[in-house]
């Protein structure tokens, strides 16, 4: 019988190499939080297409994890948790509008924990880096031809995450390399986005020895937990040049 | 306001036909190994220009008439308003879209001209999967819900 769906077709084909049949579980995959596929009843607590003034914000936020660490091996990582960011005043992008479309918000990390356990690694914990400028950056996404303006905006976060893993006994990061992850958003804060790498990035410990790798993150955005509008947000050079 | 020349109300039947037709049959031939994430990056942006952006601006403005907002800033914390649910039922398509965009263009950086099992990265490939075959269920129960 012809499969019908995508999936039928993949578990039909096999999957990619040095993948188990475990990871057709709908745990594992990352497709956005259940909040962004909407359902009856279901009302976003959320405004699409609005600009907000500042304000402090958290979320929860699931995280996974591709890596590999020297003398323990390769696995992929579900981790959950939260996060919360200190978001600016929306500024019109140049020769743009203080609209919606033509806007540029930022915002700064103030915390991001996750946890998770591996069978390879053992418990393993995220965070970020609050040392570090970490932040996001939401800007207009170019037009697809002249005077077409979209409602969609690209997002990237920068974030300086740090490993904590069980069985290595030690935390590792990326050292001075920031990590990137990008999406396009239609709305701040942005409940249901799906932030994603797309490169790998080496993993040191604290006396710089690369022990390892981070292959791939992926990050969904989820529930809107708390939002506190706030004033005087300013933000610091050195995370205006890592969102730059 | 912010958009332009889109139609009066979001059309998710035309939209799930044309997912239907485009990239379905596109991210089955590169399962199959029959496209490379480079051909599926191409086909999937020309899917995203010609059907999904008209009809994501379409929604955009069916939003600002229901909400009464020009896109501006707008204070006060956001709240669920039940006299928002409607143009909301069709949000969570958008939204799906633009997290698909990503997924497919990661998917492009990584393999390039190569095939889904030159991957490093599986489970991405089966995100891909669970991601189109849960976007084909939202559109096509919209579409057919009273």
């Amino acid at each position: 019988m012809e499969p019908k769906t995508i999936l039928e077709l993949l578990a039909a084909r096999g999957l990619a190499p040095a993948t188990d049949g475990a990871t057709l579980s709908s745990a594992d995959v990352v497709k956005g939080h259940e909040s962004a596929w909407g359902g009856e009843g279901k009302l976003y607590p959320i405004r699409p297409y609005t600009l907000t003034p500042a304000a402090l914000e958290s979320f929860t936020v699931r995280e996974r994890i591709h890596v590999s660490i020297a003398g323990l091996g390769e696995d992929v990582v579900d981790l959950h948790g939260l996060g919360i960011y200190r978001r600016h005043d929306p500024k019109a992008a140049e020769g743009r509008d203080l609209d919606w479309a033509g806007a540029i918000v930022t915002a700064q990390f103030l915390s991001l924990q996750v946890t998770g356990h591996s069978d390879i690694f053992g418990q393993v914990k995220v965070m970020n880096t609050p040392s570090k400028p970490e932040g996001a950056r939401v800007k207009p996404s170019p037009a697809p031809e002249p005077g077409k303006i979209m409602p969609i905006k690209d997002c990237v976060t920068s974030l300086y995450p740090q490993f904590e893993i069980e069985q290595l006994g030690t935390t590792v990061n990326t050292g001075d390399e920031v990590v990137r992850l990008e999406s396009r958003i239609a709305m701040v804060p942005p409940v249901g986005d799906v932030s994603r790498t797309s490169r790998r990035y080496p993993l040191y410990d604290s006396d710089g020895r690369q022990l390892g790798e981070l292959i791939a993150a992926d990050i969904e955005i989820g529930t809107l937990l708390h939002h506190v509008p706030i004033q005087s947000v300013v933000m610091p050079e050195a995370l205006a040049a890592v969102v730059a | 306001m912010t958009t332009v020349d889109a139609p009066s109300s979001p059309d998710v039947a035309g939209l799930a036909r044309e997912f239907g037709a485009a990239v379905f049959p596109a991210v089955s031939d590169f399962l199959a190994n029959k496209r490379s994430a480079e051909q599926l990056r191409r086909t999937w942006c020309r899917y995203y220009d010609e059907a999904f952006q008209p009809f994501d601006r379409s929604l955009e403005r069916t939003w600002r008439r229901v909400a009464g907002s020009d896109g501006g800033v707008e204070p006060g914390p956001p709240q669920a308003d039940p006299a928002l649910l409607q143009p909301l039922r069709l949000f969570p398509v958008s939204v799906a879209h633009n997290n698909l965009d990503r997924l497919v263009e990661v998917l492009a950086v990584e393999l390039g001209d190569r095939t889904a099992d030159a991957g490093s990265v599986p489970e991405r490939i089966v995100d891909l999967a669970h991601v189109v075959d849960a976007l084909n269920r939202l559109m096509t129960s919209l579409t057919t819900r009273p």
